[in-house]
């Protein structure tokens, strides 16, 4: 779609500059949370993986596809940022070069 | 092809013990950057405040905003992230959005959806020549001045921006300005469905 419209517009984006945010969950999400993702966005649910292997696996089919710049972000606030980033950096940590 | 993690703190990171904790994890642990997103009125404190207190916090970590543009001043955001990448020290990242369309975020922001690509049109050049260090005048919908130079300007320069967002404005905004994208829909084959 990016690349579609930058060729209508007579410009080139560098493949460096494809990034996503991908918002996470650490297990199924409760109902209030759903709830309010929901009213947001009315397919945040879909696109939410649920488990740090369903995250890796999407962030595998993103980079197959040339992005390269992630923002992950935990949908349900942890309790300990240092330990969820811990949990974080053994699955998916690898994924940097 | 670099790639590079970072950690978006959502409502997450509203007080000082857990935004500290966060901007120290991402440090010790080898991620890029921390990224606090700008929701009117969601429970998450402001982007600029936040960031210029985790840039006083850590001389290391890469600092990241997803901002709004459509109802904001031009000149004034111009002043704020060229002020933060100062006091940073060029460790800024900007990803502009359009914003999200649900009320009542909507009514906050104060610019219909549809008119919003139309205003990041308009003042993403505004901002790069201000950036720049040019002596910039305007006059339209994205407002009217003249003879603004900005200073201190940006560590960076060019201060590079990325465009976000989910709406097709986003992704016609992001071609249309020779920069990055970062959308955020999860659907990586559509994308390239999308794309090809």
């Amino acid at each position: 779609m990016i690349e579609e419209a930058a060729a209508k517009a007579g410009r080139s984006i560098s493949s460096e500059h494809f990034g996503v945010s991908i918002g996470y969950a650490r297990a199924p999400i409760d109902p209030a949370t759903t709830r309010a993702m929901t009213a947001r966005r009315p397919r945040a649910l879909e696109l939410t993986p649920v488990g740090l292997p369903a995250l890796r696996t999407l962030m595998e089919r993103f980079i197959a596809v040339g992005f390269s710049k992630f923002v992950v972000r935990p949908v349900v606030a942890p309790a300990s940022w240092r330990a969820e980033l811990e949990a974080l950096s053994a699955a998916v940590g690898d994924l940097q070069t | 092809m670099k790639i590079r993690i970072g950690i978006g703190a959502a409502g997450a990171a509203s007080t000082p013990q857990a935004l500290a904790e966060l901007v120290s994890a991402i440090d010790d642990l080898g991620f890029d950057s921390l990224w606090l997103s700008e929701v009117l009125t969601g429970p998450v404190i402001d982007p600029l405040v936040g960031l210029a207190w985790a840039a006083a916090a850590n001389p290391r970590v890469k600092l990241g905003t997803t901002a709004l543009l459509p109802g904001r001043n031009v000149v004034r955001l111009a002043k704020q992230l060229a002020s933060l990448d100062v006091l940073c020290n060029g460790r800024l990242l900007v990803t502009l959005v359009p914003g999200l369309t649900y009320s009542p975020e909507r009514e906050a922001i104060g610019v219909d959806p549809k008119r919003r690509g139309a205003v990041i049109d308009e003042a993403l050049p505004l901002l790069r020549r201000l950036w720049a260090g040019e002596t910039v005048g305007h006059d339209g919908p994205a407002g009217s001045f003249r003879d603004v130079k900005l200073s201190p300007l940006p560590v960076q320069q060019p201060l590079e921006v990325w465009l976000g967002g989910t709406a097709p404005a986003a992704s016609s905004a992001v071609a249309g300005c020779r920069t990055g994208g970062c959308p955020r829909c999860a659907r990586p084959k559509r994308r390239r469905l999308d794309a090809s």
